[in-house]
């Protein structure tokens, strides 16, 4: 008569656990793993999201600025303040001013019904403010070719990768 | 006789039955590591974008084939010198590519003294390449 066979043996059982738990240590480092880079992937969807909302923001308000309405004052090697008049908004304003400040390396975006066309704000200002992100650079070049009023927007970020936008103002005379 | 009654996994079953479980383990991790490239060249995409917009209202690149450098794209703006050095070490090769050309008859006709003329719609692309990146811009040219 043979030997009946009904479960496992000790050592069959321990070596199984053996097995599961090498595996278990290995899923939950890889897990983990996981975690860490979903989260990172999530931060750096976040900046990409943010960065395509700015360069359509100022994508928008160069290529619809009012003509000739675009003033451009260097304050530094690396640092411009830009005041123009666009029909773009994001406040529901009906053709705004809008400034791009600098202030201690970090880049603002102000929008106003009141004309702003100079950096020291007077005190009664009214605008809202929008913050775009720490830069090391912020300049705005006007095309040296007289037909044609168009802009290239460089803005160095620090944390995230730089704009290089070419804009052609839709509304030139 | 007795036959032998199995009520139980042997070793190797439970073996198999891991090394199952672990190769589509493989499979998930692989399929997350395709998911992380497809997020990166992406975003490679979207911040190469950009430079297709200096093809904009820009006559003189775009219509033809041209190796220059991307700072040549950008010449009609007075650059400042750190800009400027980083655009002109990227080599970039402009290319164009006719993808339709719509034939819209005879402008002027209506007139017997005018002198006839055809006017044709050319849809095409240009491309911007370059070692790191390669962006495309749909343009519209009329003869």
């Amino acid at each position: 008569m043979r030997l009946r066979r009904s479960a496992f043996t000790l050592l069959e059982l321990m070596i199984s656990i053996s097995i599961l738990s090498i595996m278990m240590i290995y899923l939950y480092k890889s897990h983990a793993a996981l975690n860490v880079s979903n989260s990172n992937l999530k931060d750096e969807a976040r900046r990409v999201e943010n960065i395509q909302k700015i360069k359509k923001v100022v994508y928008l308000d160069f290529l619809t600025a009012l003509p000739s309405s675009t003033l451009i004052t260097n304050r530094e090697k690396n640092e411009d303040a830009v005041f123009l008049q666009t029909s773009h908004s994001i406040h529901r304003r009906f053709n705004p001013y809008v400034a791009y400040l600098l202030k201690d390396e970090k880049l603002y975006r102000l929008e106003s019904l009141r004309r702003i066309a100079d950096y020291e704000l007077p005190l009664d200002s009214e605008f809202d403010l929008d913050y775009l992100g720490e830069v090391d650079s912020f300049r705005v070049y006007k095309s040296s070719d007289i037909k044609k009023e168009a802009f290239l927007v460089h803005i160095d970020f620090q944390t995230i990768d730089d704009v290089l936008l070419k804009i052609k103002v839709l509304n030139e005379y | 006789m007795l036959r032998e009654r199995r009520t139980a996994f042997t070793l190797i079953e439970v073996m198999v039955a891991v090394m199952i479980i672990s190769v589509v383990i493989m499979a998930l991790i692989q399929a997350y590591s395709n998911n992380l490239h497809i997020f990166n060249s992406i975003k490679n995409q979207i911040k190469s974008n950009q430079y297709a917009s200096s093809l904009i209202s820009n006559e003189d690149y775009g219509f033809e084939d041209k190796h220059i450098s991307l700072y040549d794209l950008f010449r009609e703006f007075d650059l400042e010198s750190d800009l400027k050095m980083a655009l002109k070490e990227r080599k970039a090769e402009v290319l164009y590519k006719e993808r339709e050309s719509i034939d819209l008859g005879e402008a002027g006709a209506e007139s017997q003294d005018a002198p006839r003329q055809t006017v044709v719609l050319e849809i095409g692309s240009s491309v911007i390449k370059t070692e790191e990146f390669s962006t495309s811009l749909l343009r519209l040219r009329i003869k």
